[in-house]
């Protein structure tokens, strides 16, 4: 039984685990690349308005001249003139308070503002600005520029956010680009890898010697798709060399088995004689299905046209004495004359040869086997006892028997059967005659 | 009569001379296909059963090579390869007859006996199986030693069987042996002799009887 698997984060296909990563990666980047560029821009503006706050300072406590007097330049006396943006100073010193300010000073929360030794920012809202000490005439003071930071003049940082907004949307659109340029690039090369699969999957028995392209493939699969070529190099010569083999051995047991087999003349006692010569006909019938077994893992898949009406014929011609001596009747039924297949011949003949073969030693005497010749099927047909339904779901498989203390082998029979229409694409089918019995139909493809 | 046998397996070779010995059939031994065409040039042979798998050279080869030298020596070829495709390459090279091993010597037997019948009968005119005999030339007929009447079609057709017993013989070839290609013949006319022949021979009391494959041909073979 299958036991559902539990969902998975981590998707199984390379092509989803790039999306999904280079997805992730342009969240990250579009969220990393929004703060940090809009902090570094805020960073910017409150380093450059300090600057010029400093700049401010530095000019006023220049100029001022002791008491409440304080020289402007032009530039600076026009803007402390108006209370646009919040801007103001004013000069203190620690112990006296303020000392000297512009027009409207009056709204600074001087006592809250750090005097330090240096230049030091403050935000106490709504003002944010500096205090920078100075001296004058051996005194020290402080002088403190304020700005509005809700005032209008602080509208950079709004702009700074507007185009951090456009800012976001290039990013975002420029990350996504990429990811999409990754998934067709990275399409395209599991695209060979595929076929290189497809290809892969094609080769069997019938086409060992049929090799992998490892042109085109990325480098880092090149290596797999050759060492599966070279792998197949390895299966080939051992298939091959095992095909032969089992020809070889079939064919240089089947002498010593002629020899022992005239040896079972020489023992006297009869049923032991005939025993010895049933055990050596049985031998020789098992080697010679383990034979056709291996030619036709190997045998080419000839494209002949095969006329089925001449292969019937013939089957039955060579068959039907022994059918008779073992007192069945053969019959041929064309109802197609001229019906033509494609396939090798030979393997044809092997498939029909079987079937007949297994009516006439799986039937008792009496019964009568018809073959029939369809359009684009064969098939054979008796009146015997049957098939159970149990023993059909078997009946295919290599080396089942539906009798397993007769000493025949009608399951190596179906089993080649089987893989010779497996061979040409068609089928073997099975099933029972209108009149009773069992029968066996060969339905090929084209 | 007098067979040789090609053979180059040691122990099948003495266990079939052995076995030809005590049937009373004369036989001498070659283990190479050299040895064998030496022995059929120095002595008289009525058959060669030959081993078509041969160390020296295959035993197709000195089978192709005898037939192109035109002997006319009936030959049994025994085989150990038994694809059917194989077989046919046997009888197509010339073989009379095949048998693939391990074979029951009394088939071998049968089959040998056949062959030295049919060349025997080739000499007389000759046909028999069973208690039925058939003189090819003057195509009369014997049932038992007692003649029987039968047409030249029906004799035709018993030559045809009696040449091939225990072999079918396919409709097409009776058809082609009793009409010439240009003669008109009803489908059944074929059916129609063997019927009456079947019947004359089972009235005839004869031991062997005229099986139909129907939808093939014709088979003669001894009543069970």
């Amino acid at each position: 039984m299958r036991v559902a698997k539990p969902a998975r984060l981590w998707p199984h296909s390379l092509i989803a685990r790039v999306v999904l990563s280079q997805g992730v990666l342009i969240v990250l980047a579009a969220i990393g690349v929004w703060e940090i560029g809009g902090w570094q821009l805020r960073h910017a503006v409150v380093l450059e308005q300090r600057r010029v706050l400093v700049e401010q300072a530095r000019q006023i406590a220049q100029g001022y001249r002791g008491g409440d007097k304080v020289d402007l330049p032009p530039s600076l006396e026009l803007a402390y003139d108006s209370s646009y943006d919040g801007r103001a100073f004013v000069i203190i010193t620690v112990k006296r308070g303020p000392v000297a300010g512009s027009r409207y000073a009056d709204g600074i929360p001087w006592e809250r503002v750090p005097t330090n030794t240096h230049a030091t920012s403050f935000s106490i809202a709504p003002f944010g600005g500096i205090s920078m000490p100075f001296t004058h005439s051996k005194r020290q003071y402080w002088v403190v520029v304020t700005q509005d930071e809700s005032g209008p003049g602080v509208i950079l940082h709004r702009v700074i956010a507007q185009s951090m907004h456009g800012f976001a949307v290039l990013i975002v659109l420029l990350l996504l680009a990429f990811g999409l340029f990754d998934y067709i690039l990275v399409r395209s090369l599991i695209g060979k890898v595929a076929q290189a699969s497809d290809g892969a999957a094609a080769i069997g028995p019938k086409n060992l010697a049929a090799r992998l392209d490892e042109q085109g493939l990325p480098s880092e699969v090149g290596p797999l798709v050759h060492a599966i070529n070279d792998l197949l190099d390895r299966l080939e010569a051992s298939f091959t060399s095992q095909s032969q083999f089992v020809g070889n051995v079939v064919h240089e047991l089947r002498t010593p088995l002629a020899t022992l087999r005239l040896q079972a003349r020489d023992v006297d006692a009869a049923p032991v004689r005939a025993r010895l010569e049933d055990q050596v006909d049985r031998i020789s019938h098992v080697i010679t299905q383990l034979r056709h077994l291996a030619l036709l893992d190997s045998a080419p898949q000839l494209g002949e046209d095969v006329r089925l009406d001449d292969l019937a014929r013939d089957v039955v011609v060579e068959l039907a004495p022994r059918a008779l001596d073992s007192g069945h009747t053969i019959a041929l039924e064309t109802q197609t004359p001229g019906a033509t297949v494609i396939g090798n011949p030979t393997l044809l003949s092997l498939a029909l040869i079987n079937l007949v073969a297994n009516a006439i030693d799986h039937t008792p005497r009496g019964t009568a086997i018809r073959v029939g010749v369809g359009p684009r099927a064969l098939s054979v047909e008796d009146d015997g006892p049957g098939i159970t339904l149990h023993d059909r779901e078997h009946l295919t498989r290599r080396y089942w028997r539906a009798d397993r203390k007769r000493s025949d082998n009608a399951g190596i029979g179906l089993a080649i059967v089987h893989r010779i229409m497996e061979l040409n694409g068609g089928r073997l089918e099975i099933f029972t005659p209108p009149e009773g019995g069992a029968g066996f139909s060969l339905i090929f493809a084209h | 009569m007098r067979v040789l046998l090609v053979e180059d397996d040691a122990s099948l070779a003495e266990s079939l001379m052995a076995a030809l010995a005590r049937s009373g059939i004369a036989a001498d031994h070659a283990e190479l296909a050299e040895e064998a065409e030496l022995m059929l040039e120095t002595a008289q042979y009525t058959a060669l059963l030959l081993d078509l798998g041969l160390p020296d050279a295959d035993g197709l080869t000195l089978l192709e090579r005898l037939r192109k030298a035109g002997t006319a020596l009936p030959v049994i070829a025994l085989t150990a390869r038994g694809a059917i495709g194989e077989r046919i390459a046997g009888l197509d090279a010339g073989a009379d007859d095949y048998l693939v091993k391990p074979f029951d010597f009394d088939e071998l037997e049968a089959r040998l006996r056949a062959i030295l019948r049919r060349q025997a009968g080739l000499q007389s005119g000759a046909l028999a199986c069973g208690n039925v005999r058939l003189d090819s030339r003057s195509r009369e007929m014997e049932v038992e030693g007692r003649r029987l009447a039968v047409s030249a079609r029906e004799a035709a057709i018993a030559e045809l069987l009696l040449r091939r017993p225990g072999r079918v013989v396919t409709r097409q070839l009776a058809e082609d042996q009793l009409f010439g290609h240009s003669e008109e013949f009803s489908s059944n006319a074929v059916e129609v002799y063997v019927h009456r022949l079947r019947k004359k021979l089972e009235n005839a009391g004869a031991d062997v009887r005229i099986e139909t494959i129907r939808g093939v041909g014709y088979l003669l073979r001894p009543v069970d």
